[in-house]
C-alpha cells in the first residue's frame, strides 16, 4: 500500500470513528438541564403549605406541598427554557409572587409574575427585558418590593459574571405603578423582606464584608447589625438572612466548620435583634442555606445542599426547631409527568 | 529517477532523518547499491539485470528502511504510534463514560482530542516527512501534552471513584509523552559522535531545559485554572498561553544551544523560562 494510500485511508476513519461517536452522542438519552429541587421556598401564611421550584431538564416549575411532606402539586409549569423561581406568600395566603427566569443569548432575564394561590391565575406585572431577581408583600399587601439588578456583568478579570447595581423598588398593587425605592446601585442585594410593622426593609447587601442591613422607608437611615458569634472563616460569610414573623429574630446562614477538603460547611444561626448574640441552630454538617421562619411556631425549612461545591447542586428541605433540638427531611413526592 | 534511485527514495521514506543526514544517506545507500550493480555486470549480467539483482540482494525498501529508523532513532517512531493511538483510544472511552455515565458530553473535546491523537498517528505514518521537521513535531507534541494535562485538571475534578483509571491512563500517557519529547529533542540536535560526557552533559540539558519547559506549562495551566474557576471561559484566558508560545518561540533556538554549550544552557533555560513566565504576568498585574 503506498503512503498516500495509507494517509487516505487513515484520515477517512478518523472522520467515519468522529461521525459515528456524535451521531452517537445526537441520539443518546442525554438530560438537557438540572433536575432537582429549587433553593428558595416560602411558607403559607397559615403554615399549612410550602412552596417551591422543582427543575425538571433546566427548568423549574412551582409546585406545593403540605408543610409535613407528602404530594406536591404542580401550581405553575413555564413554557420552555424558563423557570418559576423564589416564591413569596401574601399576607392573606391568597397570592404568590414569583420571578419567571429565562436567558438569551447567555444574558438572564427575571420579571414580575403574580397567581392566585388557589386558583393558578397568573399575570405577568413587569414585561420586557428586566432583571428582577426576588420580591415580597408588604404587610399589609398592597405593594411588592423587589430587587432589580441594572447589569449583567462582572465587574473584575477575576470574577464571574453577575447580576450588579441591585436596587429595590416598589409596585402599588392597586395602580401597578412602581416607584424606585433606592438609589445604590449595589454590588450585591439579596434576601428583601420587609418588618412586620412595615416601617423598614431587610435585605442583604455586600459592602467589604457580607452585611444584614435595615432600612427605614421613612428616611432611608440604615443600621447593620453585625452578628457576634464564632465564624470559623476570617470574616462572615453571611447568607440568606430571614426575619422572623415577630421581627425579633434573623436567622442565617455562615460557615460554621470545614470539612477534610477544607471547604467550608454553612450552618443555621440564630441572632437576636436585641442584643445581636448569635447561635447556631443546626448542625448538619453539610451546606445549610435559604432559611423560612413558620408564622406561628418556632420552626423553620431550610434548604440543604448534600452536593455543595460540586458541580449540581442537590438540595433537599428540612424542618429545624429554632432551639436547634429537632430536624426532619420533608420527603417529598414529584408527580411524574403532571402538565397543567 | 533509475530503478536503484527510486528503491533508495522509498526506503528513506521510512526513516526519521533531517534534510542534510538524508542527503548523505542517500548518497551512501545509492553507492552501495551502484557496487553491487557493477560487481552484478562484472559477473556479466546486463546493466537493468545488474540493477534488479542488486536491489534484490540490497533488501526490501520496508524492511531496509524500518531497520535504519530503529538503529538511528530506536523506538521513535514505536513511540509516536503508542502515543497517538492511546490518545484516539482515550478519546473514545473518555468520551463514551462522559456520555452515558456523567451524561455531559463535549463534542468539541472529542473533536480536538481525536484531532490531537490522529496528527501524532499522522506523524508516525509520515515518518520521513516529520524527519525534516523536527521543531514542527516537538511543537506539536509539546501542545498534545499541554491538552492532555488541561484534561487532566479537568478531570480530577469528577467523582475518583469513577474516574481513577482514567486519572492512571493519562498519567502514563503523559510520561510516554514526556519520554517521546525529551528523545526527539535529543535526536534532533545532538551530533552522535560526541565523546560520551559530552553526551551525557547533552542529556542534562535537554532534561532540565525540558523540565523548565513543563514548569512554565504547569504555571500557566494553574494560571488558567484559576481564572476559569474565577470568570468561567472568557478572552482573558486565552492571555494565560502567552508564557507558553513565549517558551515555544525560545526553546526553537535553545534545542540547538543545548546540543553545543549544553551546560550553559541550563542557566539560560532556566533564565528565559522565568522571564517567559514572570514578564507576561507582571505585565497583567501593572496593567
Amino acid at each position: 500500500m503506498t503512503l498516500k494510500m495509507k494517509n487516505i485511508l487513515f484520515i477517512s476513519g478518523m472522520l467515519i470513528l468522529f461521525l459515528l461517536l456524535w451521531s452517537v452522542t445526537l441520539f443518546a438519552d442525554v438530560p438537557k438541564g438540572f433536575t432537582g429541587y429549587g433553593e428558595t421556598t416560602a411558607i403559607s401564611p397559615d403554615d399549612e403549605t410550602l412552596v417551591f421550584s422543582y427543575y425538571h431538564d433546566g427548568d423549574a416549575s412551582l409546585y406545593a406541598v403540605p408543610v409535613d411532606g407528602g404530594e406536591a402539586t404542580l401550581l405553575a409549569q413555564p413554557e420552555e427554557g424558563t423557570s418559576y423561581v423564589n416564591p413569596a406568600f401574601s399576607p392573606d395566603g391568597d397570592m404568590i409572587v414569583f420571578i419567571k427566569q429565562w436567558q438569551e443569548e447567555e444574558q438572564p432575564y427575571g420579571e414580575l409574575m403574580l397567581m392566585g394561590a388557589a386558583s393558578g391565575e397568573k399575570r405577568a406585572l413587569t414585561s420586557g427585558y428586566n432583571l428582577i431577581t426576588e420580591a415580597v408583600f408588604s404587610p399589609d399587601g398592597g405593594s411588592l418590593y423587589f430587587l432589580q439588578a441594572g447589569v449583567f456583568q462582572n465587574y473584575s478579570d477575576i470574577a464571574r459574571e453577575r447580576p450588579h447595581d441591585f436596587d429595590i423598588h416598589r409596585m402599588d398593587l392597586h395602580t401597578y405603578e412602581t416607584e424606585q425605592v433606592t438609589n445604590k446601585k449595589a454590588y450585591d442585594m439579596s434576601s428583601l423582606a420587609v418588618t412586620p410593622d412595615g416601617e423598614e426593609l431587610m435585605y442583604r447587601s455586600y459592602e467589604d464584608s457580607d452585611r444584614i442591613i435595615f432600612m427605614s422607608m421613612e428616611n432611608n437611615r440604615e443600621t447593620s447589625p453585625v452578628p457576634i458569634f464564632d465564624v470559623a472563616s476570617e470574616a462572615p460569610i453571611l447568607s440568606s438572612p430571614a426575619l422572623s414573623s415577630d421581627g425579633e429574630q434573623v436567622i442565617f446562614s455562615d460557615v460554621a466548620s470545614k470539612d477534610e477538603n477544607g471547604t467550608f460547611i454553612y450552618e443555621g444561626f440564630r441572632m437576636d435583634l436585641d442584643n445581636y448574640e448569635a447561635e447556631q441552630i443546626t448542625n448538619f454538617q453539610e451546606h445549610v442555606t435559604e432559611p423560612v421562619f413558620f408564622h406561628h411556631s418556632d420552626r423553620l425549612i431550610v434548604t440543604v445542599d448534600k452536593q455543595f461545591a460540586q458541580r449540581e447542586s442537590d438540595y433537599q428541605y428540612w424542618e429545624v426547631s429554632l432551639d436547634g433540638t429537632e430536624q426532619r427531611r420533608l420527603h417529598i413526592e414529584i408527580p411524574e409527568g403532571e402538565e397543567l | 529517477m533509475n530503478r536503484m534511485e527510486k528503491h533508495i527514495q522509498q526506503v528513506l521514506q521510512e526513516t526519521q532523518c533531517a534534510a542534510e543526514e538524508r542527503e548523505e544517506l542517500e548518497e551512501e545507500l545509492l553507492t552501495h547499491l551502484q557496487e553491487l550493480k557493477q560487481s552484478y555486470i562484472a559477473q556479466g549480467e546486463s546493466e537493468t539485470k545488474a540493477e534488479k539483482l542488486a536491489i534484490v540482494q540490497f533488501g526490501g525498501s520496508k524492511l531496509i528502511g524500518r531497520g535504519l529508523q530503529e538503529s538511528m532513532y530506536p523506538w521513535q517512531r514505536g513511540l509516536l504510534y503508542i502515543i497517538g493511538i492511546a490518545s484516539l483510544l482515550f478519546g473514545v472511552l473518555f468520551h463514551l463514560y462522559t456520555l452515558y455515565v456523567l451524561q455531559e458530553p463535549s463534542i468539541g473535546w472529542l473533536a480536538i482530542q481525536l484531532t490531537a491523537g490522529a496528527f501524532i498517528t499522522l506523524a508516525a505514518i509520515n515518518i520521513a516527512f516529520i524527519g525534516k521537521h523536527p521543531y514542527f513535531l516537538h511543537v506539536m507534541g509539546m501542545l498534545h501534552l499541554i491538552w492532555h494535562a488541561i484534561t487532566y485538571l479537568f478531570i480530577q475534578g469528577m467523582p475518583m471513584n469513577q474516574v481513577f483509571l482514567f486519572l492512571v491512563y493519562l498519567i502514563l500517557l503523559i510520561g510516554f509523552q514526556l519520554v517521546f519529547l525529551f528523545r526527539n529533542s535529543y535526536f534532533s540536535s545532538a551530533a552522535p559522535n560526541e565523546d560520551a560526557r559530552k553526551r551525557w552533559e547533552i542529556k542534562i540539558g535537554y532534561t532540565l531545559n525540558l523540565v523548565f519547559g513543563m514548569a512554565v506549562i504547569a504555571i500557566a495551566l494553574f494560571f488558567l485554572w484559576g481564572l476559569l474557576l474565577f470568570t468561567g471561559w472568557s478572552m482573558m484566558a486565552l492571555y494565560a498561553f502567552i508564557p507558553i508560545l513565549v517558551w515555544f518561540v525560545f526553546y526553537k533556538y535553545q534545542m540547538k544551544f543545548i546540543a553545543r554549550k549544553p551546560v550553559v544552557s541550563i542557566l539560560t533555560g532556566l533564565l528565559f523560562s522565568a522571564l517567559a513566565v514572570a514578564v507576561p504576568y507582571a505585565i497583567l498585574v501593572i496593567v
